[in-house]
């Protein structure tokens, strides 16, 4: 799965995903009809919206294989909301079915894949923005230090108040704009502190918010999806 | 008055819900310390919050309290009934012993301004917490504990438990509750300004815990 | 006492407040770390929260008989229980309690269920003189404040503000910014009141049924003092606050000071089961229970939300709260402010009223990680935003549904279902997107005050895909 955000705004990263797994013997799938889990408009309260919405995504993943889907929030919301969603509803089985079967990209390459990593880079520092839906909800924050972990020639520098919140959630951006907006400065202060090059992410979403943000202030860090910088860093000029 | 119960039971009641009584599994905890170490652990606990601790026999508890007390500034102590007369026999003349003997009204004034400490016995300690547990009595009331700036709880060693739990079940506390059971870690304290630590707020300022040992 | 700002209003205040945001995010790392401090075992924390879980569990799913049970209880010891359905009707119910012993001043031990009834506004303005004996709440009285959180009420007052609160109340002290030399002289003030109150009120931390027993927990010894001093005890408590078993005590305990302010234990706890005996020297001679309803039976209807109150008030969801930590608890607006507050207020106030508070809110999910008793915080907020907009308008348990649904975000979200749900309009919406991205807006409000504004990519990955050679199937 690539996720609506993916799709359009982040396509080099869904690709990056999935070229890594494919370069790692996986055979990928890629149906072209999917749109999006439902997440935004669940989230703002239009549950009657984010039905039909996550229903045209059941038809695209019918075969009893695993779906990998390169974002904490997106897995999150199959996995653990849908049932939420679909409750009372006649299509709950399969629902529930698709969400058995859902991963977050790095959980299903350290999981499953057992990937291995040769680093091709030049050495280089970074940050690792943990998401909350990574943490929280689908519990694989560990999975995107331990791949990083693997690159040897890659130094991964700690920020303050790591777990924290960056102040995306969504609608919340929007919403609570001015909130958000305080969140995300507190969050990109800890980050240039740490004096990394780059910050790396399971999720688009924080890169959107993140990655915006250090732009506006004309600032020097970089910001990349994992995915991305996996395979960089392992295709180097590839 | 008697319709507003009616109507809150009728509402929590109209909803009955299938889920009946979960079992509760606590495990009960054992750490299966020695004495010694239950002294220790209590100790412990206790001077992690400013308390203070002595071990000592039954027969040293007189001669503590005439060191002691005469150091510490103490004029006077109050004491309950029970215990008054092994204490006011040996101690020091210079160290007025007050008893508490009528009800709090009669002499509250010099009870808040002009006792510098109490004594009272313990029903027991726990030393996972390093908490001293008082059932107060007719001899022991409850202000003795609060008021006085200064407190010395008297905890026989053999009435030591491991944890809370085994405290309330070993004494059967659910049969017959006192007016007022208490546990008491430490001194009183406040971090209510910028979350500096600061003792002696409205209990006592000091808590001084004898450990006798017989 | 506070002119009615907006919500917004009081946003913009907080957010533009430096000395706030820096005295906030101090206070909530400080009991972050000191809550992390107590349960360096996750295995052994899973556990304790299971427990605490299954008896707050039991507690509401029983509430009905263990209410019945606990008012018998207190009866046999002497303890008169009263039900208020009402704030108003607590208020009542104290102030005739007050009105019949002549009673004019009041010593209050630390309580957010009488905040929530606003009883010291209500007795004052019946000419009594009630007094937060409490350091924090103290000091917030003085500076004449609300609490800005359940365990810490000054915790939005750093030591300079509280200095010149006192000594403006009290010129006769020499003034100091000295945490003990302060304390020192809050307690001799306070002496006197004690000893001379007609009258203590304290809350309820928790009521156990099987022995009429309520427990408090405290550290300063103020809350002992209220409870035993005056020759009337006045106990108030939500309904909800009820334990069936004296052995359900200790797990709950622990979890709570643990949770509160990581302590292991508080210097107190106090469980009281009756006024005065014969015999003894000292106690209240008479002690009441006020019962108090106000929504809590209705939540208590709703299966969805019943979770709610399982609460055993720790503040340990406020902790983690990143949203909190940059607003404080007085942006909020209402007694309970953080994840808890955005889940109880909007319920015992109505969505009409309270719905927009749902907003202040990413989902982040930091409070379900936290709660001692699994209360699923971001779950139960999330059902609350669909009430807000799309619930059943004749729904009685949820007041207001359906009262913030607007025409233009409906509309919205209907057209963003148009297209999502539907492969072959979004193959259209995504060419026109990437392929004419240059006419993405360059400003979306309040987005782009923060950060620049995101523009879709020239490639959809769908175009990426094919070229790359992927199976569609």
């Amino acid at each position: 799965m690539g996720t609506c955000l993916v799709d359009l705004f982040y396509p080099k990263a869904g690709l990056a995903g999935m070229q890594l797994l494919r370069n790692a013997g996986v055979k990928v799938i890629y149906p072209r009809k999917q749109t999006c889990c439902g997440q935004p408009s669940f989230n703002s309260g239009y549950r009657k919206e984010a039905l039909p919405v996550a229903r045209s995504l059941i038809k695209c993943f019918p075969k009893d294989i695993p779906i990998v889907i390169p974002s904490g929030s997106c897995a999150g919301m199959i996995k653990y909301h849908w049932s939420e969603l679909f409750e009372g509803e006649s299509d709950i089985e399969k629902a529930l079915s698709v969400a058995e079967r859902v991963y977050e990209l790095t959980e299903f390459l350290v999981d499953k894949v057992n990937i291995e990593l040769t680093d091709l880079g030049e050495p280089t520092k970074i940050a690792i923005h943990t998401s909350c839906s990574c943490r929280n909800e689908m519990k694989v924050a560990d999975r995107i230090e331990s791949l990083v972990s693997q690159l040897s020639k890659v130094e991964v520098l700690e920020q303050e108040r790591k777990p924290e919140c960056c102040g995306f959630g969504g609608t919340f951006a929007v919403k609570q704009g001015d909130i958000s907006g305080s969140m995300v400065k507190d969050k990109t202060d800890a980050l240039k502190a740490a004096n990394a090059s780059c910050v790396v992410s399971q999720d688009c979403g924080c890169l959107m918010n993140i990655g915006g943000a250090l732009e506006k202030q004309n600032s020097q860090l970089k910001t990349q999806h994992i995915a991305q910088f996996l395979w960089d860093r392992t295709n180097a000029g590839n | 008055m008697n319709n507003s119960r009616e109507i809150i039971l009728e509402r929590l009641k109209n909803n009955t819900n299938e889920t009946s009584h979960i079992k509760v599994n606590v495990a009960k905890k054992t750490y299966h310390w020695s004495k010694e170490e239950m002294i220790a652990k209590l100790s412990e606990k206790l001077q992690s919050a400013r308390a203070e601790t002595f071990v000592l026999s039954d027969a040293e508890l007189i001669d503590w309290l005439n060191d002691e007390l005469p150091k510490r500034g103490i004029g006077n102590i109050l004491i309950g009934t029970s215990i008054e007369k092994q204490i006011s026999q040996y101690i020091n003349n210079e160290i007025e012993v007050i008893k508490y003997k009528d009800s709090y009204e009669s002499w509250s004034e010099k009870l808040f301004n002009e006792t510098d400490a109490s004594i009272t016995t313990t029903i027991g300690a726990i030393a996972e917490s390093g908490s001293i547990v008082l059932h107060p009595t007719p001899h022991e009331p409850r202000l003795m504990s609060l008021v006085p700036n200064i407190h010395i709880a008297l905890v026989y060693e053999d009435t030591i438990y491991e944890t809370f739990d085994q405290i309330i079940s070993t004494q059967h506390w659910s049969e017959n509750m006192p007016t007022n059971a208490l546990l008491i870690s430490g001194p009183s304290k406040t971090a209510d300004i910028e979350q500096v630590l600061a003792y002696g707020v409205h209990g006592p300022k000091e808590l001084i815990v004898l450990i006798l040992t017989s | 006492m506070q002119e009615i700002k907006s919500l917004e209003n009081r946003i913009d205040e907080a957010l533009n407040n430096e000395q706030l945001h820096a005295n906030f995010r101090s206070a909530m790392s400080y009991l972050m770390e000191k809550r992390r401090d107590q349960f360096p075992d996750e295995k052994q924390l899973n556990n304790e929260r299971e427990v605490a879980s299954t008896i707050r569990s039991n507690s509401v799913t029983q509430l009905p008989e263990l209410l019945i049970k606990l008012e018998e209880n207190l009866e046999k010891n002497n303890i008169k229980v009263h039900w208020a359905e009402t704030d108003l009707e607590a208020n009542n119910i104290v102030y005739q309690i007050l009105k019949d012993a002549n009673a004019k001043t009041v010593v209050k031990g630390k309580s957010m269920v009488t905040e929530e009834i606003e009883l010291n506004e209500f007795l004052d303005n019946k000419g009594i003189e009630i007094l937060e004996t409490d350091l924090g709440e103290f000091l917030v009285q003085l500076a004449n404040e609300k609490p800005s959180h359940i365990v810490m009420p000054a915790i939005h007052k750093n030591r300079k503000e509280i200095s010149k609160a006192f000594f403006d109340h009290f010129p006769e002290f020499p003034y100091t910014e000295d945490v003990d030399l302060i304390t020192q002289q809050v307690r001799k003030i306070l002496r006197d009141r004690f000893r001379q109150a007609d009258v203590g009120i304290s809350g309820v931390n928790f009521a156990v049924a099987e022995t009429g027993t309520l427990c408090l927990v405290e550290n300063e010894g103020n809350g002992r003092m209220c409870t035993t001093v005056p020759p009337i005890h006045i106990a108030v408590t939500g309904i909800e606050k009820v334990v069936e078993k004296l052995s359900d005590i200790p797990p709950l305990l622990d979890i709570l000071t643990k949770s509160a302010t990581g302590q292991e234990i508080t210097t107190y706890f106090n469980m009281i089961s009756s006024p005065r005996r014969e015999g003894e020297k000292d106690g209240p001679k008479s002690m009441h229970l006020v019962l108090l309803d106000n929504g809590r039976s209705k939540i208590h209807q709703n299966n969805d939300m019943q979770e709610t109150l399982k609460c055993i008030r720790c503040g340990s969801c406020i902790n983690h709260c990143p949203v909190y930590t940059q607003l404080g608890g007085h942006a909020y607006g209402t007694v309970y402010p953080g994840p808890i507050g955005i889940t109880l207020e909007p319920q015992k106030q109505g969505i009409a009223e309270l719905g927009e508070l749902t907003s202040l809110c990413t989902m982040c999910g930091a409070c379900g990680e936290v709660c001692p008793v699994h209360i699923p915080l971001p779950k139960l907020i999330n059902k609350l935003r669909s009430e807000a907009v799309e619930g059943n308008n004749t729904n009685d348990l949820i007041e207001g549904a359906r009262s913030k649904r607007k025409p233009l975000e409906s509309f919205a979200w209907q057209t963003w279902k148009q297209v999502y749900s539907n492969p072959f309009i979004y193959s259209i919406f995504s060419k026109i997107a990437t392929k004419l991205n240059f006419i993405s807006p360059k400003k979306l409000g309040k987005w782009s005050k923060y950060r620049t504004t995101p523009r879709p990519s020239k490639h959809s990955l769908k175009e990426l895909a094919n070229q790359a050679g992927f199976d569609n199937e």
